[in-house]
């Protein structure tokens, strides 16, 4: 099973039987199957964990935006490539038709990064990005005369809690349904050769969303050994999808 | 490097690690490629990968970006450092303390020696009361009363009535 990774180094001895299910699920839709818990409470928690002492997530995206604020347009880039899939599959839910969500999405990108100097930090990054993508949308749908869906259909309170109701599937072309199964089918391959303790603590940390304190506390084994497997699980999976993902530029994410 | 970015994608890098990083991320295009494909994975194995032509898109928000003119604008208002509350706290204790101390001292001399002098000018030469008497009828003086009735003149008579029957 070490053998999968080609990283692995066998020194996770400390491991001691957490007893996941047999296979334990990868994706949050099956997460949710899986322990008979609804989608909204897999949702990513990324955003609201940090140990103490360690930057949080929005913390990371405020250090961005004012890098930005101060020039840096790469700064706004690295944003971008993190918020470009969760921006678009909200806007999945509001324009059916993948390459008008492109424009849509461009559009929001550019208007965010446009209305910088307004961004104060109050809110989340992602909830003031949501907000503008939210309207860049209604007006681009107003503009081509179609309905707009209330806002209070897509969100929680923030904005924040829209991906935790959603589930895979709007893209609606076949090419866009076959590259989702080709995606899909690629991390849990990935996942399935994982050695058990690296599944287990991916799993914990991006789809439970818990701190290396508290996987380490479920695994019994130092931090030092959770933050390891993690890393060597997203080393793992990112080596199969690279041929995926590539470089070229018509690659398909 | 990859190793930090999985950590501090995590919330468990300690901050000035984390901002070295970022930083770092700037010009380091391998390092930017491991945030990327993190992130691809995160949101794969939550449910929001599967969206197709992601990177096509990136491309050209990127492109826009490059046209876009540059932001230049001032740092949003950072939180206050831990020190901070201590000092507000002094601060406002000092501005307080220094209030009350003027408004202590203060009525204690003006007024009181106001009213000295006034009680002396009033049992040196007793004044007649200035009231408007014959218009206390007077319905224009009346509406004014029914505003503030706390006025009247026999109210305010009641509070001389001791100096007249001396």
């Amino acid at each position: 099973m070490q053998g999968s990774t080609g990283i692995l180094t066998g020194f996770d001895a400390c491991f001691q039987s957490v007893q996941p299910s047999p296979r334990l699920p990868h994706t949050a839709q099956n997460a949710a199957t899986a322990t008979g818990r609804g989608l909204s409470n897999t949702a990513p928690v990324n955003s609201i964990q940090g140990n103490l002492g360690g930057m949080t997530d929005r913390e990371i995206d405020r250090q961005l935006v004012e890098r930005a604020q101060r020039g840096d347009k790469r700064a706004f880039e690295l944003l971008v490539i993190k918020y470009q899939r969760k921006l678009a599959r909200l806007l999945s839910r509001l324009i059916r038709d993948p390459a008008e969500i492109d424009d849509v999405s461009q559009e929001a990108f550019i208007k965010a990064y446009r209305a910088l100097p307004s961004f104060r930090g109050d809110s989340a990054f992602y909830t003031w990005l949501y907000r503008i993508a939210i309207n860049t949308a209604k007006n681009y749908l107003v503009s081509t005369g179609r309905r707009t869906t209330s806002t209070s259909e897509l969100e929680g309170e923030d904005g924040e809690n829209f991906e935790e109701n959603e589930l895979l599937g709007d893209w609606n072309t076949p090419e866009a349904e076959l590259m989702s199964k080709e995606v899909m089918q690629t991390v849990n391959a990935s996942m399935d050769a994982l050695p058990e303790e690296l599944r287990t603590a991916i799993t914990l940390r991006e789809i439970e969303g818990l701190s290396y304190e508290d996987i380490a506390g479920i695994m019994n084994c130092p931090i030092g050994t959770v933050r390891s497997r993690i890393f060597r699980a997203r080393e793992a999976i990112a080596e199969r999808l690279r041929p995926q993902l590539g470089t070229s530029k018509d690659r398909r994410w | 490097m990859s190793l930090d970015i999985s950590q501090m994608m995590d919330g468990e890098l300690d901050e000035d690690a984390a901002r070295r990083l970022l930083a770092s991320l700037r010009d380091n295009d391998q390092a930017r490629t491991t945030w990327e494909q993190y992130h691809i994975i995160g949101d794969a194995l939550r449910g929001t990968a599967g969206v197709p032509g992601r990177h096509a898109l990136q491309q050209r928000v990127f492109a826009a970006l490059a046209q876009e003119p540059t932001v230049l604008a001032p740092p949003a208002r950072r939180a206050l450092p831990a020190r901070w509350p201590r000092y507000s706290v002094a601060a406002a204790a000092t501005a307080l303390a220094a209030f009350g101390l003027i408004s202590w001292l203060s009525p204690l001399e003006a007024p009181m020696q106001q009213l000295a002098s006034q009680q002396q000018q009033w049992q040196r030469d007793p004044a007649p009361l200035d009231m408007p008497s014959s218009n206390a009828e007077d319905p224009y003086v009346e509406a004014h009363f029914e505003v503030s009735p706390a006025i009247r003149p026999s109210v305010m008579r009641v509070g001389w009535q001791p100096d007249e029957q001396r």
